[in-house]
């Protein structure tokens, strides 16, 4: 185990984070540091632009209404997506600290948060695909259910 | 050159735990790439026979006022949807690029497949970034009262 990954010998045979490699992570860091950070903001965004309209409306049972099936949406979906970021913020920091420090404990880490942020928005896109899909089927049912009725 | 092996000593390297990572990271992220340029030919499909619809409903409707004015407005909004869905297929195809390029260098040992894939990583990031900049500005500008 320890030839595998920490022998001299073996580190020569390895791929190296070059002086090219290290400029591209640097702007890689960066600019998912900037997403990560953005898609943090974006729900509070979201529960302002639901509570804007429907404050404007003055029927406190409307308001109740609207707030509530908004709101249980934009919770889920914040929360998906705040934990999804957390991972590529994680990467970002990881790798940029691990870029200035030399660390390559801290480059592992970075490499296993970047695999876990594309495995989870890979399983988030079957999740969601799978839902349209099903989304269409009971669709078509319905369709001819009432077609069904109305002959 | 013997300064250079000794500078591998205390570079950061691609290990074996690094590597493990990465190549399943590049799995997910192949896929990812994959599912985006299938679901923006699909999204620019729709929006093709959309666009064509509303060219229809908007010579039918001229002389009404109203429902040209709505027309124009779902033309906009069509228009506003085009570059977001090539912005997505160009991320698709660079997420693509990076897990092939990486998987490739670390198979291989090869310094230069992998610092390509790293490059379409970048570009991948910085569409991604100016798409969610851009995304957040619109959202803001929605929340000014007109």
């Amino acid at each position: 185990m320890e030839q595998q990954s920490n022998s001299p010998i073996n580190n020569l045979f390895d791929l190296q984070i070059n002086e090219e490699s290290k400029q591209l992570l640097l702007t890689i860091t960066k600019w998912a540091r900037i997403i990560a950070i953005l898609a943090f903001i974006s729900p509070a965004i979201s529960v302002i632009k639901v509570i804007i309209p429907a404050s404007r409306t003055g029927n406190a049972d409307m308001i109740g209404y609207q707030l509530g099936g908004s709101i249980v949406g934009i919770l889920v979906v914040s929360i998906v997506s705040i934990i999804l970021n957390v991972f590529l913020y994680r990467f970002a920091t990881s790798t940029a600290e691990s870029l200035q420090t030399m660390s390559q404990e801290s480059f592992n880490k970075g490499a296993n948060n970047m695999r876990l942020y594309f495995k989870m928005l890979g399983i988030l896109i079957i999740v969601a695909l799978s839902l349209a899909v099903l989304f269409i089927f009971i669709m078509l049912i319905a369709v001819g259910i009432g077609a069904g009725m109305r002959s | 050159m013997e300064q250079q092996s000794q500078d591998t000593l205390f570079e950061l390297q691609v290990d074996y735990e690094a590597g493990a990572h990465l190549k399943e990271g590049v799995k997910w992220a192949q896929f990812i790439g994959i599912m985006l340029i299938v679901l923006t030919a699909i999204a620019a499909f729709v929006l093709l026979i959309a666009f064509i619809a509303l060219a229809g409903v908007s010579t039918f409707s001229q002389g009404i006022r109203e429902s040209a004015f709505s027309t124009n407005a779902s033309f906009i909004s069509i228009m506003l949807l085009i570059p977001m869905v090539i912005g997505m297929f160009i991320g698709g195809i660079w997420l693509f690029r990076f897990a092939t390029r990486c998987r490739q260098g670390i198979n291989n040992q090869d310094q230069q497949s992998f610092n390509a894939g790293l490059m379409a990583l970048r570009n991948y990031f910085i569409l991604y970034g100016i798409l969610s900049i851009l995304g957040t500005v619109g959202s803001l500008l929605q929340l000014i009262p007109f």
